[in-house]
Protein backbone atom coordinates (compact mmCIF):
# COMPACT_ATOMS: atom_id res chain seq x y z
CA UNK A 1 0.00 0.00 0.00
CA UNK A 2 1.15 3.27 -0.72
CA UNK A 3 1.97 4.90 2.82
CA UNK A 4 2.96 8.60 1.22
CA UNK A 5 -0.51 9.68 2.30
CA UNK A 6 0.15 8.42 6.24
CA UNK A 7 3.68 9.87 6.24
CA UNK A 8 2.31 13.63 5.72
CA UNK A 9 0.67 13.71 8.32
CA UNK A 10 3.04 12.67 10.69
CA UNK A 11 6.05 14.03 8.99
CA UNK A 12 6.57 17.23 11.28
CA UNK A 13 6.58 14.96 14.22
CA UNK A 14 8.92 12.28 12.58
CA UNK A 15 11.50 15.30 11.99
CA UNK A 16 11.42 17.05 15.45
CA UNK A 17 12.00 13.55 16.70
CA UNK A 18 14.94 12.74 15.11
CA UNK A 19 16.60 16.37 15.35
CA UNK A 20 15.51 15.92 18.98
CA UNK A 21 18.88 14.75 20.41
CA UNK A 22 21.64 16.35 17.90
CA UNK A 23 21.44 19.19 15.22
CA UNK A 24 21.33 17.78 11.53
CA UNK A 25 21.30 18.68 8.26
CA UNK A 26 18.86 18.28 5.43
CA UNK A 27 20.54 14.45 4.39
CA UNK A 28 21.16 13.76 7.87
CA UNK A 29 17.31 14.16 8.97
CA UNK A 30 16.76 12.23 5.68
CA UNK A 31 18.81 9.24 6.78
CA UNK A 32 17.72 9.28 10.20
CA UNK A 33 14.01 9.18 9.07
CA UNK A 34 14.96 6.53 6.38
CA UNK A 35 17.19 4.77 8.90
CA UNK A 36 14.32 4.32 11.72
CA UNK A 37 11.87 2.76 8.45
CA UNK A 38 10.35 5.36 6.93
CA UNK A 39 11.96 4.04 3.55
CA UNK A 40 9.49 6.22 1.30
CA UNK A 41 9.99 9.33 2.65
CA UNK A 42 10.91 11.79 -0.04
CA UNK A 43 13.73 14.08 -0.65
CA UNK A 44 12.27 16.57 -1.34
CA UNK A 45 9.56 16.81 1.07
CA UNK A 46 12.25 16.59 4.29
CA UNK A 47 13.51 19.45 2.76
CA UNK A 48 9.83 21.30 2.37
CA UNK A 49 9.08 20.39 6.03
CA UNK A 50 12.33 21.44 7.66
CA UNK A 51 12.11 24.84 6.05
CA UNK A 52 7.91 24.85 7.18
CA UNK A 53 9.14 24.33 10.80
CA UNK A 54 11.90 26.28 10.61
CA UNK A 55 8.88 29.49 9.25
CA UNK A 56 7.08 28.21 11.95
CA UNK A 57 9.52 29.15 14.63
CA UNK A 58 10.16 25.63 16.00
CA UNK A 59 14.00 25.00 14.23
CA UNK A 60 16.62 27.45 14.48
CA UNK A 61 19.40 27.14 11.44
CA UNK A 62 22.64 27.98 10.92
CA UNK A 63 25.45 27.23 8.46
CA UNK A 64 28.47 25.46 9.18
CA UNK A 65 31.81 25.54 6.38
CA UNK A 66 32.88 22.34 5.08
CA UNK A 67 36.27 22.31 3.32
CA UNK A 68 34.93 19.87 0.31
CA UNK A 69 31.99 20.97 -0.98
CA UNK A 70 29.29 23.10 -0.25
CA UNK A 71 28.37 24.71 2.91
CA UNK A 72 25.68 22.99 5.05
CA UNK A 73 22.92 24.67 7.15
CA UNK A 74 21.99 22.76 10.21
CA UNK A 75 18.32 22.78 11.79
CA UNK A 76 18.25 21.80 15.23
CA UNK A 77 14.69 22.14 17.83
CA UNK A 78 14.32 25.56 19.70
CA UNK A 79 12.23 25.43 22.91
CA UNK A 80 8.97 26.01 20.94
CA UNK A 81 10.04 22.86 19.00
CA UNK A 82 10.02 20.83 21.60
CA UNK A 83 6.60 22.31 23.69
CA UNK A 84 5.71 21.14 20.02
CA UNK A 85 7.36 17.58 19.93
CA UNK A 86 5.66 16.87 23.50
CA UNK A 87 2.24 17.95 22.31
CA UNK A 88 2.57 15.89 19.17
CA UNK A 89 3.65 13.21 20.77
CA UNK A 90 1.02 12.90 23.04
CA UNK A 91 -1.63 13.58 20.21
CA UNK A 92 0.28 10.59 18.17
CA UNK A 93 0.09 8.47 21.12
CA UNK A 94 -3.46 8.70 21.97
CA UNK A 95 -4.17 8.73 17.97
CA UNK A 96 -2.27 5.52 17.71
CA UNK A 97 -4.11 3.64 20.66
CA UNK A 98 -7.73 4.90 19.65
CA UNK A 99 -6.38 3.38 15.88
CA UNK A 100 -5.18 0.12 17.70
CA UNK A 101 -8.73 -0.53 19.64
CA UNK A 102 -11.12 0.53 16.26
CA UNK A 103 -8.60 -1.79 14.56
CA UNK A 104 -8.69 -4.55 17.38
CA UNK A 105 -12.86 -4.10 17.35
CA UNK A 106 -13.09 -4.42 13.28
CA UNK A 107 -11.20 -7.64 13.79
CA UNK A 108 -12.88 -8.85 16.86
CA UNK B 1 32.98 10.23 -2.94
CA UNK B 2 33.51 13.90 -3.36
CA UNK B 3 31.01 16.39 -4.04
CA UNK B 4 31.24 18.53 -7.39
CA UNK B 5 28.41 21.36 -6.63
CA UNK B 6 30.25 22.14 -10.49
CA UNK B 7 29.27 19.23 -12.68
CA UNK B 8 27.35 20.49 -15.59
CA UNK B 9 24.32 18.28 -14.81
CA UNK B 10 23.89 19.52 -10.88
CA UNK B 11 24.00 22.97 -12.07
CA UNK B 12 21.23 22.12 -14.24
CA UNK B 13 19.18 20.20 -12.31
CA UNK B 14 19.51 23.17 -9.29
CA UNK B 15 18.63 25.60 -11.88
CA UNK B 16 15.57 23.95 -13.12
CA UNK B 17 14.58 23.32 -9.39
CA UNK B 18 15.06 27.09 -9.10
CA UNK B 19 13.15 28.11 -11.77
CA UNK B 20 10.05 25.83 -10.65
CA UNK B 21 10.39 27.92 -7.47
CA UNK B 22 10.70 31.36 -8.99
CA UNK B 23 7.75 32.61 -7.37
CA UNK B 24 8.75 32.75 -3.90
CA UNK B 25 10.26 35.46 -2.50
CA UNK B 26 13.45 35.86 -3.10
CA UNK B 27 14.60 35.29 0.55
CA UNK B 28 13.12 31.77 0.85
CA UNK B 29 13.94 30.96 -2.22
CA UNK B 30 17.79 31.86 -1.28
CA UNK B 31 17.56 29.43 2.16
CA UNK B 32 15.62 26.24 0.20
CA UNK B 33 18.16 26.40 -2.58
CA UNK B 34 21.11 26.60 0.49
CA UNK B 35 19.55 23.36 1.60
CA UNK B 36 19.12 21.77 -1.89
CA UNK B 37 21.98 22.56 -3.41
CA UNK B 38 24.20 20.34 -1.53
CA UNK B 39 21.75 18.06 -1.30
CA UNK B 40 21.27 17.49 -5.11
CA UNK B 41 25.19 17.53 -5.25
CA UNK B 42 25.46 14.97 -2.91
CA UNK B 43 22.45 12.46 -4.31
CA UNK B 44 23.81 12.82 -7.58
CA UNK B 45 27.43 11.55 -6.61
CA UNK B 46 25.70 8.31 -5.45
CA UNK B 47 24.87 5.58 -7.32
CA UNK B 48 21.30 5.36 -8.65
CA UNK B 49 20.77 8.63 -6.79
CA UNK B 50 19.71 9.92 -9.91
CA UNK B 51 16.63 7.95 -10.41
CA UNK B 52 15.54 8.21 -6.68
CA UNK B 53 15.36 12.14 -6.92
CA UNK B 54 12.96 12.26 -10.22
CA UNK B 55 12.43 15.03 -12.47
CA UNK B 56 13.50 18.53 -11.15
CA UNK B 57 10.22 19.85 -11.39
CA UNK B 58 8.76 16.98 -9.69
CA UNK B 59 11.21 17.58 -6.81
CA UNK B 60 10.14 21.36 -6.33
CA UNK B 61 6.70 20.42 -6.62
CA UNK B 62 6.87 17.70 -3.76
CA UNK B 63 9.01 20.75 -1.83
CA UNK B 64 6.85 22.80 -2.69
CA UNK B 65 3.62 20.78 -1.16
CA UNK B 66 5.76 19.66 1.92
CA UNK B 67 7.07 23.31 2.49
CA UNK B 68 3.34 24.44 2.27
CA UNK B 69 3.69 27.01 0.01
CA UNK B 70 1.77 28.60 -2.86
CA UNK B 71 0.67 26.67 -5.56
CA UNK B 72 2.84 28.11 -8.03
CA UNK B 73 1.65 31.13 -10.41
CA UNK B 74 2.08 31.23 -14.13
CA UNK B 75 4.70 33.91 -14.88
CA UNK B 76 3.52 36.54 -17.42
CA UNK B 77 4.90 35.59 -20.65
CA UNK B 78 5.57 39.17 -21.65
CA UNK B 79 8.14 38.72 -19.10
CA UNK B 80 10.40 36.96 -21.24
CA UNK B 81 10.99 39.82 -23.63
CA UNK B 82 11.86 41.85 -20.31
CA UNK B 83 14.18 39.19 -19.22
CA UNK B 84 15.92 38.62 -22.20
CA UNK B 85 16.69 42.38 -22.72
CA UNK B 86 18.13 42.50 -19.18
CA UNK B 87 19.92 39.13 -20.08
CA UNK B 88 21.74 40.36 -22.73
CA UNK B 89 22.38 44.36 -21.73
CA UNK B 90 23.95 42.38 -18.90
CA UNK B 91 26.57 40.63 -21.42
CA UNK B 92 26.92 43.31 -23.25
CA UNK B 93 27.90 45.35 -20.15
CA UNK B 94 30.34 42.40 -19.11
CA UNK B 95 32.26 42.36 -22.53
CA UNK B 96 32.32 46.28 -22.66
CA UNK B 97 33.79 46.02 -18.84
CA UNK B 98 36.41 43.50 -20.53
CA UNK B 99 37.47 45.83 -22.88
CA UNK B 100 37.42 49.04 -20.97
CA UNK B 101 39.64 47.07 -18.10
CA UNK B 102 41.95 45.80 -21.12
CA UNK B 103 42.36 49.38 -22.97
CA UNK B 104 42.92 50.81 -19.15
CA UNK B 105 46.59 50.87 -18.97
CA UNK B 106 46.93 52.28 -22.88
CA UNK B 107 47.63 55.48 -24.00
CA UNK B 108 44.38 57.20 -24.65
CA UNK B 109 41.84 60.23 -23.84
CA UNK B 110 38.99 59.79 -21.79
CA UNK B 111 36.67 60.44 -24.14
CA UNK B 112 36.33 56.41 -24.74
CA UNK B 113 34.48 56.56 -21.22
CA UNK B 114 31.89 57.93 -23.52
CA UNK B 115 30.63 54.74 -24.49
CA UNK B 116 29.47 54.19 -20.98
CA UNK B 117 27.63 56.71 -20.64
CA UNK B 118 25.49 55.11 -23.94
CA UNK B 119 25.18 51.99 -22.05
CA UNK B 120 24.44 53.39 -18.76
CA UNK B 121 20.68 54.35 -21.10
CA UNK B 122 20.43 50.49 -21.51
CA UNK B 123 21.74 49.37 -18.05
CA UNK B 124 19.62 51.56 -16.33
CA UNK B 125 16.28 49.70 -17.17
CA UNK B 126 17.49 46.49 -17.02
CA UNK B 127 18.63 46.76 -13.10
CA UNK B 128 15.11 49.24 -12.56
CA UNK B 129 13.48 46.76 -13.41
CA UNK B 130 15.67 44.05 -11.89
CA UNK B 131 15.27 45.33 -8.56
CA UNK B 132 11.74 46.44 -8.80
CA UNK B 133 10.83 42.97 -9.37
CA UNK B 134 9.29 43.65 -13.00
CA UNK B 135 12.33 41.38 -13.89
CA UNK B 136 12.92 38.38 -11.66
CA UNK B 137 16.22 36.63 -12.08
CA UNK B 138 14.13 33.21 -12.05
CA UNK B 139 13.10 34.85 -15.56
CA UNK B 140 16.31 35.29 -16.37
CA UNK B 141 17.23 31.86 -15.50
CA UNK B 142 14.32 30.59 -17.45
CA UNK B 143 15.78 32.21 -20.68
CA UNK B 144 17.37 28.63 -23.38
CA UNK B 145 20.35 31.32 -23.91
CA UNK B 146 21.14 32.42 -20.19
CA UNK B 147 20.65 28.02 -19.15
CA UNK B 148 23.08 27.33 -22.27
CA UNK B 149 25.34 29.97 -21.54
CA UNK B 150 25.95 29.06 -18.08
CA UNK B 151 25.71 25.13 -18.63
CA UNK B 152 28.70 25.90 -21.71
CA UNK B 153 30.63 27.69 -18.72
CA UNK B 154 30.21 25.30 -15.87
CA UNK B 155 31.28 22.56 -18.29
CA UNK B 156 34.28 24.49 -19.30
CA UNK B 157 35.48 24.83 -15.38
CA UNK B 158 34.71 21.68 -14.98
CA UNK B 159 37.51 20.51 -17.08
CA UNK B 160 39.84 22.90 -15.63
CA UNK B 161 42.54 20.62 -13.72
CA UNK B 162 41.94 21.12 -10.12
CA UNK B 163 45.37 22.58 -9.19
CA UNK B 164 44.28 25.36 -11.09
CA UNK B 165 40.57 25.86 -9.80
CA UNK B 166 42.26 25.09 -6.15
CA UNK B 167 44.48 27.99 -7.10
CA UNK B 168 42.48 30.51 -8.44
CA UNK B 169 40.71 29.89 -5.51
CA UNK B 170 43.11 30.57 -3.18
CA UNK B 171 43.72 33.92 -4.43
CA UNK B 172 39.95 34.91 -3.46
CA UNK B 173 41.03 36.69 -0.36
CA UNK B 174 44.26 38.64 -2.23
CA UNK B 175 41.42 40.21 -4.47
CA UNK B 176 40.92 42.64 -2.34
CA UNK B 177 43.90 44.10 -1.93
CA UNK B 178 45.01 43.57 -5.69
CA UNK B 179 42.11 45.77 -6.20
CA UNK B 180 43.53 48.57 -4.31
CA UNK B 181 47.08 47.67 -6.02
CA UNK B 182 45.83 48.37 -9.35
CA UNK B 183 44.11 51.87 -8.51
CA UNK B 184 48.25 52.69 -6.96
CA UNK B 185 49.49 51.77 -10.02
CA UNK B 186 47.09 53.65 -12.11
CA UNK B 187 48.18 56.10 -10.10
CA UNK B 188 51.83 55.63 -10.94
CA UNK B 189 51.58 55.36 -14.48
CA UNK B 190 49.90 58.55 -14.11
CA UNK B 191 46.47 57.19 -15.45
CA UNK B 192 44.59 59.11 -13.17
CA UNK B 193 41.13 59.10 -14.60
CA UNK B 194 41.67 55.31 -14.54
CA UNK B 195 42.76 55.44 -11.17
CA UNK B 196 39.51 56.55 -10.13
CA UNK B 197 37.70 54.31 -12.10
CA UNK B 198 39.78 51.67 -10.95
CA UNK B 199 38.77 53.01 -7.08
CA UNK B 200 35.17 53.09 -8.33
CA UNK B 201 34.53 49.56 -9.25
CA UNK B 202 36.86 48.38 -6.88
CA UNK B 203 34.64 49.96 -3.85
CA UNK B 204 31.17 48.43 -6.38
CA UNK B 205 33.04 45.03 -5.45
CA UNK B 206 33.39 45.27 -1.85
CA UNK B 207 29.98 46.41 -1.53
CA UNK B 208 28.67 43.76 -4.23
CA UNK B 209 30.43 40.82 -3.73
CA UNK B 210 29.51 39.64 -0.51
CA UNK B 211 25.84 40.59 -1.32
CA UNK B 212 25.68 38.30 -4.50
CA UNK B 213 26.11 35.61 -2.42
CA UNK B 214 22.56 36.02 -1.09
CA UNK B 215 20.56 38.10 -3.51
CA UNK B 216 21.30 37.46 -6.93
CA UNK B 217 19.75 40.43 -7.90
CA UNK B 218 23.51 41.65 -7.45
CA UNK B 219 25.21 38.75 -8.82
CA UNK B 220 24.92 40.73 -12.55
CA UNK B 221 26.97 44.14 -10.73
CA UNK B 222 29.56 42.08 -8.89
CA UNK B 223 30.00 39.77 -12.26
CA UNK B 224 30.82 43.19 -14.15
CA UNK B 225 32.86 44.55 -11.93
CA UNK B 226 34.89 42.00 -11.30
CA UNK B 227 35.35 41.62 -15.08
CA UNK B 228 36.39 44.65 -15.51
CA UNK B 229 39.15 44.81 -12.97
CA UNK B 230 40.82 41.32 -14.11
CA UNK B 231 40.59 42.69 -17.46
CA UNK B 232 42.72 46.07 -16.15
CA UNK B 233 44.99 43.51 -14.27
CA UNK B 234 45.83 41.55 -16.95
CA UNK B 235 46.40 44.94 -18.98
CA UNK B 236 49.03 45.96 -16.65
CA UNK B 237 50.25 43.03 -16.30
CA UNK B 238 50.99 43.20 -20.19
CA UNK B 239 51.88 46.69 -20.47
CA UNK B 240 54.49 45.69 -17.48
CA UNK B 241 55.89 43.45 -20.31
CA UNK B 242 55.86 45.82 -22.80
CA UNK B 243 57.44 48.65 -20.86
CA UNK B 244 60.04 46.65 -19.54
CA UNK B 245 61.50 45.00 -23.09
CA UNK B 246 62.09 49.17 -23.82
CA UNK B 247 59.41 51.35 -25.17
CA UNK B 248 58.72 54.03 -22.19
CA UNK B 249 56.16 55.34 -24.64
CA UNK B 250 53.47 56.29 -22.33
CA UNK B 251 53.84 59.83 -19.95
CA UNK B 252 53.05 63.08 -21.58
CA UNK B 253 55.55 62.14 -24.87
CA UNK B 254 55.69 64.37 -27.79
CA UNK B 255 56.28 62.52 -30.63
CA UNK B 256 58.63 63.95 -33.42
CA UNK B 257 58.09 62.74 -36.72
CA UNK B 258 60.78 65.24 -38.24
CA UNK B 259 64.17 65.17 -38.53
CA UNK B 260 66.48 64.26 -36.09
CA UNK B 261 70.62 64.95 -35.85
CA UNK B 262 72.42 62.49 -33.51
CA UNK B 263 69.25 61.67 -32.33
CA UNK B 264 68.43 65.09 -31.50
CA UNK B 265 65.37 66.40 -33.11
CA UNK B 266 65.70 69.30 -35.65
CA UNK B 267 63.26 72.35 -35.17
CA UNK B 268 64.25 73.65 -38.86
CA UNK B 269 67.10 73.17 -41.48
CA UNK B 270 69.06 76.28 -43.34
CA UNK B 271 71.01 76.11 -46.33
CA UNK B 272 73.80 78.45 -47.76
CA UNK B 273 75.41 78.45 -51.21
CA UNK B 274 79.07 78.63 -51.18
CA UNK B 275 78.90 82.40 -50.81
CA UNK B 276 77.11 81.83 -47.70
CA UNK B 277 74.16 83.61 -48.57
CA UNK B 278 71.37 81.53 -47.48
CA UNK B 279 68.73 80.14 -49.64
CA UNK B 280 65.38 81.27 -49.31
CA UNK B 281 63.85 78.07 -50.20
CA UNK B 282 65.08 74.68 -51.28
CA UNK B 283 63.62 71.04 -51.09
CA UNK B 284 64.94 68.01 -49.61
CA UNK B 285 64.57 64.39 -51.79
CA UNK B 286 65.95 61.05 -51.19
CA UNK B 287 68.17 59.10 -53.23
CA UNK B 288 64.85 57.88 -54.62
CA UNK B 289 62.86 60.76 -55.64
CA UNK B 290 60.91 60.89 -52.45
CA UNK B 291 60.75 64.29 -51.27
CA UNK B 292 61.78 64.22 -47.31
CA UNK B 293 58.42 65.59 -45.94
CA UNK B 294 58.14 66.58 -42.40
CA UNK B 295 55.38 68.25 -40.27
CA UNK B 296 56.20 71.31 -38.64
CA UNK B 297 56.08 70.67 -35.02
CA UNK B 298 56.00 74.53 -34.35
CA UNK B 299 53.24 75.70 -36.32
CA UNK B 300 51.00 73.17 -36.15
CA UNK B 301 47.54 75.15 -34.61
CA UNK B 302 48.48 78.36 -37.45
CA UNK B 303 49.06 76.47 -40.70
CA UNK B 304 47.69 77.57 -43.34
CA UNK B 305 46.90 74.46 -45.77
CA UNK B 306 50.17 75.54 -48.31
CA UNK B 307 52.58 74.33 -45.24
CA UNK B 308 51.06 71.12 -44.58
CA UNK B 309 54.13 68.35 -44.42
CA UNK B 310 56.04 69.22 -46.99
CA UNK B 311 60.04 69.03 -48.32
CA UNK B 312 59.96 72.83 -48.42
CA UNK B 313 62.77 74.63 -46.58
CA UNK B 314 63.26 76.20 -44.21
CA UNK B 315 60.27 74.96 -42.45
CA UNK B 316 58.07 78.02 -41.81
CA UNK B 317 58.26 79.32 -37.73
CA UNK B 318 55.82 80.64 -35.01
CA UNK B 319 56.15 84.12 -34.70
CA UNK B 320 55.84 84.58 -30.72
CA UNK B 321 54.12 87.89 -31.40
CA UNK B 322 51.45 87.90 -33.91
CA UNK B 323 50.86 83.75 -32.86
CA UNK B 324 51.30 83.10 -36.37
CA UNK B 325 53.02 80.73 -38.75
CA UNK B 326 55.42 83.00 -40.81
CA UNK B 327 57.98 81.67 -43.68
CA UNK B 328 61.60 82.31 -42.54
CA UNK B 329 63.67 84.45 -44.53
CA UNK B 330 67.10 85.00 -42.97
CA UNK B 331 69.05 82.81 -40.78
CA UNK B 332 69.60 82.55 -37.16
CA UNK B 333 73.02 82.50 -37.25
CA UNK B 334 75.96 83.24 -38.98
CA UNK B 335 77.54 80.75 -40.98
CA UNK B 336 81.08 80.18 -40.59
CA UNK B 337 83.47 80.33 -43.77
CA UNK B 338 83.51 77.45 -45.77
CA UNK B 339 86.93 76.14 -44.24
CA UNK B 340 89.66 73.77 -46.78
CA UNK B 341 90.22 75.15 -50.27
CA UNK B 342 91.04 78.55 -50.62
CA UNK B 343 89.46 80.40 -47.61
CA UNK B 344 90.61 84.39 -47.64
CA UNK B 345 92.37 85.02 -44.92
CA UNK B 346 90.13 86.47 -42.71
CA UNK B 347 91.07 85.45 -39.16
CA UNK B 348 88.11 86.41 -37.67
CA UNK B 349 85.17 83.31 -37.35
CA UNK B 350 82.62 85.52 -37.70
CA UNK B 351 81.99 85.69 -41.58
CA UNK B 352 81.16 88.53 -42.99
CA UNK B 353 77.38 87.99 -43.73
CA UNK B 354 77.24 89.51 -47.08
CA UNK B 355 78.48 87.65 -49.96
CA UNK B 356 81.58 89.94 -51.11
CA UNK B 357 84.46 88.49 -48.79
CA UNK B 358 82.85 85.06 -48.95
CA UNK B 359 84.71 82.18 -50.20
CA UNK B 360 84.54 82.13 -54.12
CA UNK B 361 86.28 79.14 -55.35
CA UNK B 362 83.42 76.65 -54.27
CA UNK B 363 81.66 74.82 -56.67
CA UNK B 364 78.41 76.94 -57.47
CA UNK B 365 75.61 75.82 -56.77
CA UNK B 366 73.79 74.34 -59.52
CA UNK B 367 70.36 73.32 -58.56
CA UNK B 368 67.83 75.94 -58.58
CA UNK B 369 65.28 75.70 -55.95
CA UNK B 370 62.53 75.79 -58.56
CA UNK B 371 61.45 72.11 -57.82
CA UNK B 372 57.86 71.50 -57.85
CA UNK B 373 56.55 70.78 -54.20
CA UNK B 374 54.68 67.05 -54.66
Amino acid sequence: MDTSQLLKGVLDLAVLAVLRDEDGYGYDVLRRLRGGGMEEVGDASVYGTLRRLYRAGLLTSYVVPSDEGPHRKYYGVNDAGRVRLVESERAWRAFAEAMEGILKEAAA
Amino acid sequence: MSVHTGSPEVVDYLARIRAALADLPAEELAEVMEDVEPHVAEVFAEAGGIERLGSPEAYAAELRAAGGYPPPTAPPPERHGWARFTFWVMVGLALLALFAGLAAAAQGSGSRYAVWVFLLIFVAPGMLWLFTGKVTVADVRRLPEYRSLSRRFHATVAKLPEPVVGYLRSLRPAWGLIRIGLAVLMLLVGRVEAAVVVLGASAVVTWAGPRARTDDRVLPIAVVTNVFLASVLVSLVFAAFTWSTGRHDYGPVQYNDGLTYDGVPLRNLYAVDANGTPLPEFYLYTTGGEPINVPHPMCDENLSPDYHPSNKFPLPMLDSRTGDCVPVTGLPFVPLPQQGSSAPPSTTSLAPSSSTSAPTTAPPTTAPPTTPTR
